[in-house]
C-alpha cells in the first residue's frame, strides 16, 4: 500500500534534496554558486549562539501558536461534531473557505484591523477611549495571532477527523457506569482523540517555523523564524552551502523532535491531561456559542478583505472611499484570471493524487507489523524540509534532466507535501481503528477489495475528506515551490506567484475582488448543491 | 448509471482543464520583470514595431529570480530585469550574454554617466533601465523640520520614536547604519560592519517596523511619520498625500540601478537584443518615468517629460550628475556573509 507514495517521495524529494544537502560539505564560490572543495566549515558556522537563539525564539513562538490553536480548535471541532450529521461537512467547509483567499491579502487585512490608525483602535476611540492608541501590531502577540489564525482550520480538520469516529455508545457506557461528563471527557474522549490533536499540533508547529510572511508583516520584521534564515542564505546571501548546512541541521532537529514526541506520547499514553480544557468545559459554553466565536475570528479579517475590494484607493491597507473599479478592472485582467485558473488546476490535481497516495501510505504504515523508523521519517520529512530547499532541489533536478517545466511539474511538487499532510490526518483516524473487523470481513469470505470499500473506506472517509480539504488549501496558497518549478513561460503562472510579484508596485484590491468572488462562488455552489440534495431526498 | 455519467463528466472536465491550461502559445521571447514595471501594452507595441511576439512573466524580488536562474541555469528566459549587484553576480557566473554599443545601438540615448557605471563600464552585459537613490520619506505635517540626516533613523528625536520604519533587505538596512557611521555602503572591514550593526541594534528600540513593501502606505495612514525609502516608492505615497516629502540625507546615500540582461542560454538572443534596443527608444523608455515615477537614465526620454510631473515629484528632476555622486551598491564577495550574519543578529535582537 505504501509503495506508490514511497516511490514518489524518494524520486521527487529524497533524490533532489540529497543533491542539494551535499552542498553543505562544499564551498561557496566567489559569485555564489558552488565550488567543489570539501569542507566542514559550514557546520562550524551553524554552531553559533546567534542561530541557537533564533531557533529557540522560533520554537517559542511556534509552540505558543500551537498551544493556542489546539485550545481553540478542540472545542470548535467538538462543537462541529455535535451539530447534525448533514451540517458537519458544511461547517468544515466554511472553516477552510477563508483560506482560499490569498495569504498576503489576509495578512494585510490583519494590519488594517490592528494598526495604530486601524479599525480596532478607531472602534475603541469611538467608544470613548482617550489614551494613546494601542500598539497591537509588530509584536510577538501579533505574530502568534497571525499564525494561529492561518493554521487554525488545519487543526480543526485534524481533530474533527479523529473526534467524529468516536463511538457514542462508548461515551454512553462511561456515563452509565457513573462517570461525570468531565471525567468521561478526560478518560475516554481526550485519549481517543489525542492522535488528531497531535497531528494538528504538528501542522501548526512545522508550518509556523517555516513561515516568513507573518513575522515580516505582522511582526514588522522584528522577529525571524528559523525557516526564514535558511531562505535568506539561499536567496539573499547567495550562500547555498551554508543554507544547505542550516537546512540539514533543521530537518534533523525536527525529525528528532517528532520521535521524541512520539516516545513521550507512548510513555504517557492514557494519562494525558489538559487542565485548561476543563476550564473551558466548566464555563458550559454551548456548542453554538463556541462556533459563533470561532467563526467570528475566522471571518473577521475576511470581512475587512471584502471591504477593501471596494476601496477607491489602490493602497493595500488604507481605506479611502467606496468604488467598484477593482471589479471592473479584474474582469478585463486576463493575467489574474488565467493565473487563478492555473491555481485551480494545480490544486485539484495535486489534491487528487495526494489524497490517494497519502491515504494508501497511511494504511500501509498503520497495518505494518513493525514500525519502520525510516518510513516514519520519510512521511514526516515533506512537512519540515524548508520550502526553499525543496524548491531549489526540484528545479535543479528538473533542469538537469531537461524536463519541460509547467503546471505538471508544479503538480508533481505539490503532491510531495500534500500527501504528507493527508497521510498524517488519515493515520490519526486509523490509530484507534480496530483491524480485527477487517480480519472478520476477510474470514467471512469478502475479497480484500470488497473489504476495503465496505469496511475500511467508510470509516476513513471523514479523514480523507479532511485531508483533501487540507491539501487543497495548502496548494492554493503555495508560492515559492510553484515559482521555482513552473518553468519560464506565462502559461504556468499561479495566482500566488502573480500576487507576490505585485508586491513592488503594490498589490491592488483587484486581488481582494477576486478573493471575494472565489469565496462567494464556492460558498454559493456548496449551499446550492446541499439544497438540491435536500430537495431530492425529500421528494 | 448515474455515477458513471458523473464520472464521465468529471473525466471530461479534467481533460478539458489540463488541455486549456496546457495550451501555451510559444512566443519569440520570454521576459521576466517586476509586475507593473513596463507599459502594459508592451507586447502589442513591440510586435507592431518588429513583428516579434513576447511573453512577459513576473518575479517578486531580485533574490527569487536569482535563485531560479542559478538553479535552472536561466533556461527558458531570454531577457530578465534585475538590480545591478545581481546582474554582476549573474555575469560572474557566466550566465549572461555580452552586450555593448555595437550590438545595442540605442545605448547612445543613455546619459554618459549611465555608460560608465562602476559595476559594468561600457554596458558590456547589462543595460540600465531605471535608477535612483534611497533616502527618507516623511510626512512634513508630522515631522518638525527637514530630517536631512541618517541620525533621524538611528537616533530619532523623542517625538518620532515608534513612528519610523527601515528597509529590511540586508544591503539597504546595513547602508543606513554604515552611512550614519560615515562608512561606505560597500564597507568590507569587519570592525566597521560590527559598528554599524551595533548602531542598528540600538536603533531597533525606536523603530515601528522593518518594512520593504508597505511603508508608503503606512505614511499615508499616519501609522508612521518617517520611513527609509527608495525614491520611486516614496512617490507612490506623494501621489496619495501631498504632505509626503523625500530627502536624501546629507551624509550621502546609495545609487541603485535596475538593469536588463540577456541570458546566455537564451535561444533567441537576436530578438532579445532587439527588445533591449526597443526599450531604449526615447518614447518607450519615457513610459517608466511618466507612469511609475522612476528616473530613467535616458537623456531624450527624460527631456520629453512634462514639467508639471517634475514639480509634483521632485525626485524626477534630480540630475544624473547628482545621482552618480551617490555610491553604487556592489557585490560584496566574501564579505556578504558578514552582512548576512549582522542582519540576522539585528533581526533577532530584542
Amino acid at each position: 500500500m505504501a509503495l506508490p507514495a514511497v516511490a514518489w517521495l524518494v524520486l521527487f524529494m529524497v533524490v533532489p534534496c540529497l543533491i542539494i544537502l551535499t552542498y553543505a560539505f562544499l564551498t561557496r564560490g566567489l559569485y555564489g554558486g558552488i565550488e567543489y572543495t570539501l569542507t566542514a566549515e559550514n557546520f562550524q558556522r551553524v554552531i553559533d549562539p546567534l542561530y541557537a537563539k533564533i531557533f529557540l525564539t522560533s520554537v517559542r513562538i511556534a509552540g505558543l501558536a500551537t498551544l493556542l490553536a489546539i485550545l481553540i480548535a478542540y472545542p470548535a471541532a467538538y462543537a462541529i461534531c455535535l451539530a447534525p450529521k448533514r451540517t458537519q461537512p458544511l461547517l468544515l467547509f466554511f472553516a477552510v473557505l477563508p483560506f482560499w483567499s490569498n495569504y498576503l491579502i489576509r495578512t494585510y487585512a490583519w494590519i488594517v484591523l490592528l494598526n495604530r490608525e486601524g479599525l480596532i483602535n478607531n472602534l475603541l476611540r469611538w467608544f470613548g477611549y482617550q489614551g494613546e492608541p494601542l500598539a497591537l501590531l509588530y509584536s510577538e502577540g501579533a505574530v502568534i495571532t497571525g499564525l494561529v489564525y492561518n493554521y487554525l482550520p488545519f487543526v480543526i480538520l485534524a481533530i474533527y477527523s479523529s473526534l467524529s469516529r468516536l463511538n457514542g455508545e462508548l461515551l454512553e457506557a462511561s456515563r452509565d457506569l457513573g462517570a461525570s461528563r468531565v471525567r468521561t471527557f478526560f478518560r475516554v474522549t481526550l485519549p481517543l482523540t489525542m492522535p488528531g490533536v497531535a497531528a494538528g499540533g504538528v501542522f501548526v508547529f512545522v508550518l509556523s517555523i517555516g513561515n516568513f510572511v507573518t513575522p515580516a508583516l505582522l511582526g514588522g520584521g522584528r522577529f525571524q523564524m528559523i525557516g526564514n534564515l535558511v531562505y535568506d542564505q539561499f536567496l539573499t546571501a547567495n550562500d547555498w552551502p551554508f543554507g544547505a548546512a542550516l537546512g540539514m541541521v533543521l530537518i534533523a532537529i525536527m525529525i528528532g523532535l517528532l520521535f521524541l514526541q512520539a516516545a513521550l506520547r507512548r510513555a504517557s499514553a492514557a494519562k494525558s491531561r489538559r487542565p485548561l480544557m476543563a476550564d473551558a468545559l466548566r464555563t458550559k459554553l454551548t456548542g453554538r456559542t463556541i462556533l459563533v466565536l470561532v467563526f467570528g475570528f475566522l471571518y473577521l479579517p475576511i470581512a475587512v478583505l471584502v471591504l477593501l475590494s471596494f476601496n477607491a484607493s489602490g493602497l493595500p491597507t488604507t481605506w479611502s472611499g467606496f468604488s467598484l473599479r477593482w471589479y471592473v478592472s479584474l474582469a478585463s485582467n486576463s493575467d489574474i484570471l488565467h493565473a487563478a485558473w492555473n491555481t485551480l488546476v494545480v490544486a485539484i490535481f495535486a489534491t487528487l493524487i495526494a489524497t490517494v497516495l497519502g491515504t494508501m501510505l497511511a494504511i500501509g504504515m498503520e497495518t505494518r507489523k513493525r514500525k519502520s523508523t525510516a518510513l516514519e521519517a520519510l512521511a514526516f520529512a515533506p512537512m519540515v524540509i524548508p520550502d526553499i530547499v525543496l524548491a531549489v532541489a526540484l528545479l535543479t533536478l528538473f533542469s538537469r534532466l531537461n524536463v519541460t517545466m509547467g503546471l505538471s511539474t508544479i503538480i508533481i511538487s505539490h503532491v510531495i507535501f500534500d500527501l504528507a499532510f493527508v497521510c498524517s490526518v488519515v493515520r490519526a483516524r486509523l490509530k484507534n481503528f480496530d483491524f480485527s473487523i477487517v480480519e472478520a470481513s476477510r474470514d467471512l469470505g469478502a475479497s480484500s477489495f470488497t473489504t476495503f470499500w465496505r469496511i475500511t473506506f467508510p470509516v476513513l472517509l471523514p479523514a480523507i475528506i479532511a485531508g483533501a480539504l487540507l491539501a487543497f488549501t495548502l496548494s492554493v496558497d503555495e508560492f515559492i515551490i510553484a515559482f521555482f518549478t513552473s518553468g519560464a513561460g506565462r502559461s504556468s503562472i499561479t495566482l500566488p506567484m502573480q500576487i507576490y510579484s505585485m508586491i513592488r508596485f503594490g498589490v491592488t484590491p483587484e486581488i481582494n475582488a477576486l478573493a471575494t468572488i472565489v469565496m462567494g462562488v464556492s460558498a454559493a455552489a456548496l449551499l446550492l448543491s446541499q439544497w438540491l440534495n435536500k430537495e431530492q431526498m425529500t421528494r | 448509471m448515474k455515477t458513471s455519467v458523473k464520472l464521465r463528466l468529471a473525466g471530461l472536465a479534467a481533460t478539458a482543464m489540463v488541455l486549456s491550461a496546457g495550451t501555451a502559445l510559444s512566443a519569440d521571447l520570454v521576459i521576466s520583470n517586476w509586475a507593473g514595471y513596463m507599459a502594459p501594452d508592451i507586447a502589442e507595441t513591440f510586435k507592431a514595431a518588429t513583428g516579434l511576439t513576447i511573453e512577459v512573466v513576473n518575479h517578486a524580488t531580485n533574490e527569487e529570480i536569482m535563485g531560479k536562474l542559478m538553479a535552472g541555469q536561466g533556461k527558458g528566459y531570454d531577457v530578465v530585469f534585475v538590480s545591478s549587484p545581481f546582474a554582476h553576480i549573474l555575469n560572474g557566473q557566466g550566465l549572461l550574454e555580452p552586450l555593448g554599443p555595437e550590438k545595442v545601438p540605442n545605448l547612445k540615448n543613455l546619459y554618459p554617466q549611465a555608460t560608465k557605471l562602476a559595476f559594468d563600464p561600457g554596458n558590456t552585459y547589462a543595460v540600465p533601465y531605471a535608477w535612483g537613490t534611497t533616502g527618507l520619506c516623511y510626512r512634513s505635517d508630522l515631522v518638525e523640520g527637514t530630517p536631512d540626516s541618517w541620525s533621524y533613523l538611528l537616533k530619532p528625536p523623542e517625538a518620532l520614536k515608534g513612528k519610523i520604519t527601515m528597509l529590511s533587505t540586508d544591503r539597504w538596512l546595513m547602508a543606513a547604519g554604515l552611512l550614519y557611521k560615515g562608512y561606505s555602503v560597500n564597507e568590507k572591514d569587519p570592525a566597521k560592519i560590527e559598528e554599524a550593526k551595533n548602531a542598528l541594534i540600538e536603533a531597533k528600540k525606536g523603530l515601528l517596523a522593518y518594512d520593504d513593501t508597505t511603508f508608503f502606505s503606512k505614511l499615508v495612514s499616519g501609522e508612521a511619520s518617517l520611513v527609509q525609502a527608495w525614491d520611486g516608492w516614496c512617490n507612490y505615497g506623494i501621489a496619495e498625500n501631498d504632505k509626503i516629502k523625500f530627502v536624501v540625507p546629507k551624509e550621502g546615500s546609495d545609487l541603485w540601478i535596475d538593469t536588463m540582461v540577456v541570458m546566455k542560454n537564451s535561444e533567441h538572443k537576436e530578438a532579445a537584443i532587439k527588445f533591449l534596443d526597443f526599450i531604449l527608444e526615447a518614447k518607450n523608455h519615457a513610459w517608466a518615468a511618466s507612469n511609475i515615477f522612476y528616473e530613467v537614465p535616458n537623456k531624450p526620454a527624460m527631456e520629453s517629460l512634462d514639467p508639471e510631473l517634475i514639480k509634483k515629484y521632485p525626485t524626477m528632476g534630480v540630475s544624473p550628475e547628482t545621482l552618480v555622486k551617490y555610491e553604487e551598491l556592489q557585490d560584496l564577495g566574501e564579505a556578504q556573509r558578514d552582512y548576512s550574519r549582522a542582519v540576522s543578529e539585528i533581526k533577532a535582537a530584542n
